[in-house]
């Protein structure tokens, strides 16, 4: 299942889906549930990683759906403006990009299909800025983080400068990806409302992907004690690659872990590189980039993006940001 | 959508209206997040009604599969949602918490973790004397626990508190516990006068 809900997008004409298509969906689902039920019987980590998977995807779901709504907004002709004058000054607009997040409540999964439009509009470079720099600066991040750390104003600026610093770099070096230009999700074929149209492609194109992400992500996340990486805290710069690995695993929401971090039994640079590392990369975007952007451009980002994390936040830690 | 996709629609805007109606939300996601819920079952009945994409069967099982789990889950299993140890700092109030009464001079029907939040923010001392009643899970004879979350289960994290007084129901069991806080060494711990066993809530997370 995951390997064909990963694979790119392909019509299907509804006469050729009979009704067996139908029942065999319906089998596999309650077989699979069934099954996970009786092995939670003898492992308990398998409730949790239910558990973690459900709500994971539960969670994401919405907000993906709302990126789609809010990318509805660039097929419009102001939308079509800034695009098309973007397209023409690409370095300027792979400046500009992180400071997109500054107006879009969103968390890190709702931004894909903003992203995804961009990138149809050759704006490949400004899409690496965009997704390694928005969801930091975005309104939902910083409000978030200055409620969790209420008496640490350097955290919340070091967050945010963290962002603009990684969507430089990574704006700079890692190659857009590759430019894709796909039918208009917001073109429907029998004249139906357009901005239905951009939901309804999001919940067949990258929800099944948001899916296989939030298994493995609660899989790999019950199988590691997060106790086992906070413990190695004692060593800094250690705790702070321990603490990104956890945030990489644990895929949670960008709007709540701050929180999560706030009361990990970790030092002030492993709390900061776990805020930092997963609104920008995590186990759950890592399925949707690639089934989007596919494997060498989202290896080829993570190769960029961890490392600058973890200098990034070391710089702002032993700078006395924080 | 084609039927396959209207149907996959309809049936996560189904799954999202009745896990909101029947309070089984609270299992995966903090109470605020319900009207999150509705607003994407309304825009998913808009799509299955309204317009046509395609959706490979595969795809749909995907889809499909966290809801058919989420059918199974039952709030007796929040118990399990993390076997990490109990937090030794407490989470900061978080989006949605109302006051904390303990913070504010009162008690009553409190959380283990108001009692956590308001023993960081006030200090143990001040707090000794409070009358508390609590829900929570035995964790041991003498320990409380119950499961935190900030955004949705994938994050919960526990949290604990002694109790002195009478020996607490088996482990995994949901107790209610009439006192008051009492502070001993550096830790704050309940004095029990009653303990009696409850049913699990159907919001097993704080």
């Amino acid at each position: 299942m995951a390997v064909d809900a990963l694979a790119p997008a392909r019509p299907v004409a509804a006469d050729q889906q009979p009704a067996a298509g139908l029942v065999r969906v319906v089998f596999f689902v309650a077989a699979a549930a069934g099954l996970l039920r009786v092995l939670a019987q003898f492992f308990p980590r398998v409730v949790a990683a239910e558990l973690a998977f459900v709500s994971l995807f539960a969670e994401s779901l919405p907000f993906l759906l709302a990126g789609a709504l809010l990318a509805n907004v660039l097929r419009t002709r102001v939308g079509q403006e800034i695009l098309t004058a973007a397209a023409r000054r690409p370095r300027l607009a792979g400046a500009l990009a992180p400071f997109a997040g500054l107006g879009l409540p969103l968390c890190d999964c709702g931004l894909l299909p903003i992203a995804r439009t961009m990138r149809n509009r050759g704006l490949d470079r400004a899409v690496n800025g965009f997704l390694s720099g928005a969801p930091l600066t975005n309104p939902i991040v910083i409000v978030t983080t200055w409620l969790a750390f209420p008496h640490s104003p350097g955290i919340v600026a070091s967050r945010v400068g963290c962002g603009f610093v990684i969507a430089a770099v990574v704006g700079a070096v890692v190659a857009g990806p590759h430019p894709r230009r796909l039918a208009d999700p917001g073109h429907d074929h029998d004249g139906q409302p357009g901005w239905l149209g951009g939901v309804a492609t999001e919940l067949s194109r990258t929800a099944p992907a948001l899916a296989v992400g939030a298994a493995l992500a609660a899989t790999i996340k019950a199988a590691i004690p997060t106790s086992a990486l906070t413990s190695l805290d004692h060593q800094p710069l250690l705790g702070a690659a321990a603490m990104m690995l956890l945030a990489f695993v644990m895929s949670i929401c960008s709007q709540a872990d701050a929180f999560v971090a706030a009361a990990l039994p970790v030092g002030t640079l492993p709390r900061l590189a776990f805020m930092v590392l997963g609104p920008v990369f995590d186990l759950r975007l890592a399925v949707l980039y690639r089934r989007e952007f596919g494997l060498r451009w989202v290896l080829s980002y993570g190769a960029v993006v961890v490392p600058v994390v973890l200098v990034a936040v070391t710089v702002c830690a032993t700078a006395g940001l924080t | 959508m084609n039927r396959n996709g209207r149907l996959v629609a309809a049936v996560l805007a189904l799954a999202f209206g009745v896990a909101v109606l029947t309070g089984r939300a609270n299992l995966l996601v903090r109470p605020w997040f319900a009207t999150v819920f509705l607003v994407s079952a309304a825009l998913l009945v808009l799509v299955a009604i309204r317009v046509k994409a395609d959706i490979t069967p595969r795809a749909a099982a995907a889809i499909l599969l966290p809801v058919a789990v989420g059918v199974t889950l039952t709030p007796t299993l929040a118990n399990h949602a993390t076997s990490d140890a109990a937090l030794t700092t407490a989470p900061a109030s978080r989006i949605g918490d109302g006051s904390n009464p303990l913070v504010a001079g009162r008690g009553g029907n409190v959380t283990l973790l108001q009692i956590l939040q308001a023993e960081q923010a006030v200090g143990g001392v001040l707090l000794a004397g409070r009358p508390v009643q609590v829900d929570a899970i035995v964790a041991g004879p003498h320990e409380l626990e119950r499961s935190v979350i900030v955004c949705c289960a994938a994050d919960a994290q526990r949290v604990a508190v002694d109790e002195e007084g009478p020996v607490l129901a088996p482990k995994g069991h949901w107790v209610r516990v009439t006192g008051h806080l009492a502070s001993v060494g550096t830790k704050t711990v309940i004095a029990a006068t009653t303990v009696t066993s409850i049913s699990t809530p159907a919001d097993p997370f704080l």
